[in-house]
């Protein structure tokens, strides 16, 4: 049984001209937690796509523990689990009866499943909506139940896409104890957040990639000492490597300027 | 204000216009010239019909058209109607503005009567003008028939907005955003009800034999047509005016209900149409939980989200209508359910083949919607460990037991007026069941290669191109089968008083040949029937899934229509 669960080799993605994410490598090993930092359109999801199945790399490729995401999907997509940002469930189920779907497909005995889904139901404090309809939830409480159904089946890799967007603190902070709690146990979790207060906290190694580029990989300490600058934060390392020049010193200049603290 | 708001819809829908696609101007613009021959070429049968009708019967003719003019504007308003009061997006932002509920109301009714109404306003203008030239009409006909088109417009349309207004308070509000489709296919049952009208009103007495059914005498549509008619017959009574003025006063009081009820029902029923909490919780199923296997479980899903959501039946409408509507007419019409009653053999296996060819179009319809419906929750299931095979299956099998119920509820209604025996209901019910597999499967794959989804109207699931094959794909698929399935079905011993028939067209010459072939073996060749088909259903369901599942393996492309 190999220790690594997420294994890229050379993936890429190009729609005509345009290369959305350019050819690299990445290996992530059993009960890591690993970021994935990049601006708007950078290429995070379209990574995330081709690793969960989603989208067919133009070259490279997936393996997850061991598997070929796509010479076999079916095999491979049994050691996952993807909560993308915008989760889009079955609008006319009701969360319990999509928890009880993603289960049978899966197929979870019947214990498992009481004793998952009450534990991680409860967790976000789902129990009371349980039996409405998934259409009236908000964006957090369909978070939430994705989350929920992600986990029933023990995934070796869970994918998550900007999981904490829409989330309560409550819910933030209960996810982040989750996943540290989950990885403990062995899964590897694979994240792209825009928040790099939790990938600071949180993540055992980032991922940083720009235009579809992946710049550098490694800790957090790891890229202060590549910068050779200890005392910044993720923060600054991250505008660093992705903002341009002009973008960097307004961002400076307003963190200077005397306007930007509060007036009390 | 009104008029402030009315100017202002009109920039609006002349900037849509401006900045619509080249194909969507084009299609406008063919549309209304299509429509225009068409209305062309009615006004020459008008022309001439009214400078050879009888002057008695000028009335009865005008009643009538005017009851199909209403008819029409009503299948047309009422949806149109029920979008513009409460699923425009404007709404939001008019509400919080400091404007009278009224003054809203009667822009989007102006905004409204510029549409369809005003097109088939127009569309009477040109008629009725025609009409008058053939009837050799005085000049005083010309004004008056204008006005009377006019009022009976907005007699339907003030209909519409009242029926409108009612149904939005009775519907419950999570259902509300359902309702638009259910207003349509309520449109479509009244316009058949007001054009089935005469018959109805005509049966048992002598009026029913007349060359016109005669209408009833309360309505507007009557008081229109016999005004006009004694305009063209210069014979103006008091009378004339009595009818002319009840028809006015209609009008005005129609417009000024609809008007007055509007406080009470337009800014509620937008806010409950708009809030439309469903916090109703459903039964926990908590306990019932078993593991199932996936092919069930994804059948079940489909289940769950067709049985909640009331737009997905309304895909069956058409086959309901098209079953009921010939047997309404048929049991409405004096003699006719009577005579159709003595030959069970005759109206069974007519029934059967109708049910045939609307099963198997209306099953292929149904289950290609299946593919789209999973709209922007289709990653979920590429996610998932699941073949694209099993996906296929768990789609098809709950679609086709859906209509499979829905046929055999239809066929025990017809078995029932038609004094059908048990045998005969269960066996057509059967072998339709069966052929309707096939096209089940055949509308799955084409949902696969084509699926369309457009959040605003849910039903419409197929791309315009891809639904026009399915449709000749599964009529191809019903010729083929009615082969085997007349040889299977057709009793020949009953319906053996057809081969007496010397003169037969083509369809009672086919019956014919397959009444003479069958009679020299009946089980055989129903055997070898009956065989025929269920090999032939295999083939194409079988064939179709297989074509479905690698679709559906590689990744099926579905476009959002944009909002």
């Amino acid at each position: 049984m190999t220790d690594v669960r997420i294994k890229l080799n050379q993936i890429s993605k190009e729609y005509g001209t345009t290369k959305a994410v350019k050819p690299f490598n990445l290996e992530v090993k059993k009960g890591e937690l690993f970021c994935f930092l990049g601006p708007n359109g950078s290429g995070k999801t379209t990574t995330i796509k081709m690793m969960t199945g989603l989208l067919e790399p133009t070259d490279g490729t997936v393996l997850i523990s061991g598997i070929n995401m796509w010479t076999s999907p079916l095999e491979a997509k049994k050691q996952i689990a993807y909560v993308p940002d915008q989760p889009k469930l079955y609008p006319k189920l009701t969360g319990q009866e999509f928890l009880q779907f993603t289960a049978s497909i899966y197929q979870i005995s019947e214990q498992e499943f009481e004793e998952r889904s009450t534990q991680y139901v409860s967790m976000f404090q789902l129990d009371q909506r349980l039996d409405e309809l998934i259409e009236t939830y908000s964006h957090g409480m369909k978070q939430k139940l994705s989350l929920c159904a992600a986990l029933l089946h023990q995934p070796d890799v869970l994918f998550l896409d900007e999981p904490t967007v829409g989330l309560d603190p409550q819910g933030a902070k209960t996810m982040k104890n989750l996943l540290q709690a989950l990885c403990k146990n062995g899964m590897t979790v694979f994240m792209s957040t825009h928040i790099l207060e939790i990938a600071e906290q949180m993540c055992d190694r980032v991922g940083i990639i720009k235009n579809g580029d992946l710049l550098t990989v490694g800790t957090v300490d790891d890229l202060r000492e590549q910068k050779g600058s200890a005392d910044s934060s993720l923060e600054d390392l991250f505008l660093e490597l992705t903002g341009d020049t002009e973008a960097q010193a307004l961002v400076r200049e307003m963190g200077d300027s005397p306007s930007s603290e509060v007036k009390r | 204000m009104t008029w402030n708001l009315i100017r202002w819809f009109w920039k609006m829908n002349r900037n849509s216009f401006k900045h619509s696609s080249d194909k969507a101007k084009t299609t406008l613009i063919v549309s209304t010239v299509a429509i225009g021959f068409v209305i062309l070429m009615f006004c020459g049968i008008a022309f001439s019909m009214a400078s050879t009708l009888q002057v008695e019967l000028i009335s009865d003719i005008l009643g009538l058209s005017f009851l199909s003019l209403l008819a029409f504007l009503i299948l047309f308003a009422i949806p149109q109607v029920f979008t513009k009061l409460y699923g425009d997006d404007d709404l939001a932002m008019l509400f919080t503005m400091p404007l009278k509920s009224t003054h809203v109301y009667w822009a989007k009714f102006t905004q409204i009567f510029l549409g369809i109404p005003g097109a088939i306003f127009l569309a009477s203008l040109a008629l009725l003008t025609m009409f008058g030239l053939g009837a050799n009409a005085p000049f005083l006909y010309y004004p008056i028939a204008y006005l009377v088109a006019l009022s009976l417009v907005l007699i339907g349309l003030g209909l519409a907005y009242m029926i409108n207004l009612l149904l939005i308070q009775i519907v419950p509000s999570h259902r509300a955003k359902e309702l638009m489709t259910v207003i349509t296919a309520f449109a479509g049952v009244l316009g058949y009800l007001l054009f089935q009208l005469p018959t109805l009103m005509g049966r048992g007495n002598d009026h029913a034999l007349q060359q016109f059914p005669e209408l009833p005498r309360w309505l507007p549509v009557h008081w229109a047509g016999e005004s006009l008619a004694h305009i063209i017959s210069r014979s103006i009574t008091g009378m004339t005016f009595l009818l002319l003025g009840l028809l006015f006063i209609t009008t005005i009081f129609i417009l000024c209900l609809s008007s007055t009820l509007v406080d009470r029902g337009f800014r509620t029923g937008w806010i409950q149409m708009n809030e439309g909490s469903s916090k109703k919780k459903k039964k926990s199923t908590a306990i019932s939980f078993k593991v199932r296997k996936p092919v069930i479980e994804i059948g079940l899903k489909e289940w769950r989200t067709i049985k909640r959501d009331m737009r997905e039946w309304t895909m069956l409408i058409p086959m309901a209508f098209f079953m009921f509507f010939p047997i309404f007419s048929i049991m409405i019409r004096d003699g006719s359910y009577e005579f159709i009653q003595t030959i069970p053999a005759l109206s069974w296996f007519s029934i059967q083949a109708i049910a045939l060819g609307l099963f198997s179009f209306m099953t292929s319809t149904f289950t290609s919607g299946s593919v789209a419906r999973e709209g922007t929750s289709i990653d979920l299931l590429r996610v998932l460990p699941v073949k694209g095979w099993t996906v296929a299956i768990g789609k098809l099998w709950i679609h086709w037991v859906i209509l499979f119920g829905f046929i055999g509820f239809l066929q025990i209604i017809s078995g029932f007026i038609f004094g059908w025996s048990p045998f005969h209901t269960i066996a057509g019910w059967f072998l339709i069941g069966m052929i309707g597999l096939g096209s089940s499967a055949i509308g799955l794959y084409f949902g696969a290669i084509g699926a369309k989804f457009n959040p605003k109207n849910p039903q419409n699931r197929l791309e315009t191109g891809t639904s026009f094959i399915l449709l000749f794909v599964a009529l191809g698929y019903v010729l083929i089968q009615a082969i085997p399935f007349a040889l299977t079905l057709l009793p020949v011993n009953d319906l053996s008083f057809l081969l007496e028939e010397t003169n037969p067209g083509f369809f009672i010459g086919m019956i014919q040949w397959v009444i003479e072939f069958k009679a020299r073996a009946p089980i055989l060749i129903s055997l070898v029937g009956i065989t025929l088909c269920f090999t032939l259903m295999l083939l194409i369901a079988w064939l179709s899934i297989k074509f479905c599942a690698k679709e559906i393996d590689r990744g099926v492309k579905i476009t959002y229509v944009k909002e």
